[in-house]
């Protein structure tokens, strides 16, 4: 249950930006750590919420280092075309299964829930196995094959998370996600298609061009509502943790007018409807995702805790990789 | 002193080990913490507890020395106790007041404002005087390299290349010392009529805009392109470019709307810098056309036969969506700037264009 509201996380996103740039970016470490914990304590399951144990300092240190990645991956290839471009990729390419292991594992370990972290015990070796395998398939299938590709990734990353000593389990395989797939790809061109001929004909390359932009935005807010919410459900109703089952009865169509909604609140507002915004969706995920318990608890224990740079988690961050999906 | 009045806080304790809870009573007097629970009594010294940061209403979790966590509901007793973090303290007490929220938003709006009208076009300013011509060339160079990939070796006749070469150097001249230019004539059928200024200086033509406007409207586009270069335009467009990237950043958790949305906003940013800079280099390329003899009616009327040749209304919808997130400034506006540049103007070699 989800009992944040609107109002207060308005106050706190808007101290959060306001000091974020005053201090020219440096307070996003803590803003970052605030947000989260406000989320994880105004969720509760069972009648206890969640905590965020997450540091600002070890964030800042992985912010520091992630702006700096960032300038030599955009500025690098500009000043030295020749020289930078091969190297970076490869380093971009060595580092990303890194990036995820350290994203996971700062997330998972500074997550408590009754007083026990959630633990992520993946390694940079079957990470790189696991995008290696899902990679080769997606070539040789020339994408035809990503949905059991994202299978293979998104299982190593759930069944590597635990919680106390119980391990996550996930069943589901690509032949359920291909019909959302697909569906989405296959049914945007088709719209965008036909969009396109209606639309443009008849009217001068401006007018076009607006409507079709507009167009195109529209189709690409509906398809990613589908498809985020068929892939959530999929997911998590063939994701399980020892005796808890996990049930979203998430509908495509609230996905999508969700989406839809708060894309023009921000817009119409001049983005101060971001919080609300967030707080909406956040709270429609988390109100209609039901968690079945089937035997005893008992089979949670503590285990030994390990501290975490933050630097991977960093990095993802702001590079917009979005892992959760 | 109310400070070492007796403070009960019922909740329940959890001890890292099972999930199972229990109902404590924690009391706080003095210098002692009091823990109750399950018919067990533990007594610690208050120093040795941490308390969680406030978060509006949310449950609190204070950790006792044993490894144990003790939640309860939020009580303002609790700020006697160690904070965990010691910075969100003060960030919880400027949460909490209605107006810090409503002048957060004012700063907010007028520090993106700064930062936008001001603060990047300035460090963009600095940045760009700090860049060495050479280390500016080797970008063009890689720009030029990539434009390459699309276009041909011009082919033009020889004489039409002299005669904007010759217009080019009068043009050159009306420059202030030290700004180098370079001109660089290219056959490419998939951009059609074009100039560029490239960073370093390099300026490229593209055949099909003298093929589609005479050669005196050509030197008066390069007039337009010398204005990009005198303004190192190039190079902070690049440099500003990044700025509003990493100004995006800050709205980061936007994760309620589909990520492309929040490109939006950065390219109405990007294009208002660009279309700024092209009426500076209009202004510009009007100077310098006219210390070289040619008139600035010239550029309307090029300007006119590229919109008509794009399939664009020659005049340009000035109040269209697509006129803000355009790269570049509506032709109309452009057009009658062009005139107003012109009038009074009298050339001397060069006939006004033909109707």
């Amino acid at each position: 249950v989800f009992k944040g509201n609107a109002r207060d996380y308005f106050r706190l996103w808007i101290v959060n930006l306001c000091l974020t740039l005053v201090t020219f970016g440096l307070f996003s470490a803590w803003a970052k750590v605030r947000r989260k914990r406000y989320f994880y304590s105004h969720t509760e399951l069972e009648g206890t919420p969640f905590e965020y144990l997450g540091d600002p300092i070890p964030i800042l240190k992985g912010r520091l280092l992630a702006a700096l990645a960032v300038v030599l991956w955009y500025v690098g290839p500009q000043l030295f075309p020749t020289v930078l471009v091969i190297p970076l990729g490869v380093a971009a390419l060595v580092l990303l299964p890194w990036v995820m292991v350290r994203t996971a594992a700062f997330n998972a370990r500074y997550s408590a829930y009754r007083n026990m972290t959630f633990h992520f015990n993946g390694t940079y070796r079957g990470a790189v196995d696991a995008l290696l395998r899902a990679g080769l398939l997606v070539a040789v299938t020339c994408g035809l094959g990503y949905p059991w590709a994202f299978v293979i990734v998104r299982r190593y990353f759930v069944e590597r998370m635990s919680f106390g000593d119980v391990g996550a389990k996930y069943r589901a395989h690509g032949g359920l996600l291909a019909g959302p797939f697909f569906a989405s790809v296959v049914g945007g061109a088709v719209v965008s298609a036909m969009l396109a001929a209606t639309l443009t004909v008849g009217h001068d390359i401006e007018t076009g061009l607006t409507r079709g932009v507009l167009a195109a935005y529209g189709v690409y807010a509906l398809g990613y509502g589908y498809l985020a919410a068929r892939l959530a459900r999929i997911n998590w109703r063939h994701t399980d943790l020892g005796p808890l089952e996990f049930f979203a009865d998430y509908r495509a169509r609230d996905f999508m007018w969700l989406y839809v909604s708060n894309a023009l609140a921000i817009i119409a507002s001049l983005g101060l409807l971001i919080p609300w915004a967030t707080v909406r969706m956040y709270r429609y995920r988390i109100g209609r995702l039901h968690i079945v318990r089937d035997g005893s608890l008992d089979v949670f224990a503590g285990t030994e805790q390990h501290a975490l740079t933050a630097t991977g988690a960093e990095v993802a961050d702001l590079f917009d990789f979005d892992l959760s999906l | 002193m109310t400070d070492l009045a007796l403070l009960t806080l019922q909740g329940q304790v959890f001890d890292g080990f099972s999930l199972a809870p229990r109902r404590a009573t924690l009391s706080l007097e003095g210098n002692l913490a009091r823990l109750e629970a399950g018919g067990r009594e533990l007594e610690f010294p208050l120093a040795e507890l941490g308390v969680s940061p406030r978060v509006f209403t949310a449950p609190r979790f204070v950790t006792l020395p044993n490894g144990w966590e003790f939640i309860g509901a939020d009580q303002p007793g609790l700020e006697r106790l160690t904070a965990r973090s010691t910075s969100e303290g003060p960030v919880a007490w400027l949460e909490r007041r209605i107006g810090v929220a409503v002048a957060a938003v004012l700063a907010t709006m007028a520090g993106l404002a700064l930062a936008y009208f001001y603060g990047l076009p300035r460090l963009a300013d600095s940045i760009a005087a700090h860049i060495t011509p050479e280390r500016e060339r080797i970008l063009g160079q890689s720009a030029l390299d990539a434009f390459d990939g699309t276009g041909s070796a011009s082919d033009l006749d020889d004489e039409t290349v002299r005669q904007v070469k010759d217009g080019f150097a009068a043009l050159e001249r009306g420059l202030p010392p030290g700004v180098h230019a370079e001109l660089e004539f290219r056959n490419a059928r998939a951009i059609g009529p074009n100039a560029f200024a490239l960073p370093g200086g390099t300026i490229l033509i593209t055949d099909q805009l003298i093929e589609t406007c005479s050669v005196d409207e050509a030197i008066v586009v390069l007039a337009h392109e010398l204005g990009h270069v005198e303004h190192r335009h190039p190079l902070k467009f690049v440099l500003q470019k990044f700025g509003i990237g990493a100004l995006g950043m800050l709205f980061g958790d936007a994760s309620s709307v589909p990520i492309s949305l929040s490109a939006l906003p950065i390219v109405l940013a990007r294009s208002q810098y660009s279309q700024q800079f092209e009426f500076e280099a209009d202004a510009e390329g009007f100077t310098l056309a006219k210390k070289a003899d040619y008139s600035p009616e010239l550029f309307a009327s090029c300007l006119q036969k590229l919109a008509k040749g794009s399939g664009r209304s020659g005049k340009g919808k000035g109040g269209s969506l697509w006129s803000y997130v355009s790269s570049h400034p509506p032709d109309a506006e452009r057009i009658a700037r062009a005139h107003a540049a012109a009038a009074g103007f009298v050339s001397t070699h060069s006939k006004p264009p033909s109707e």
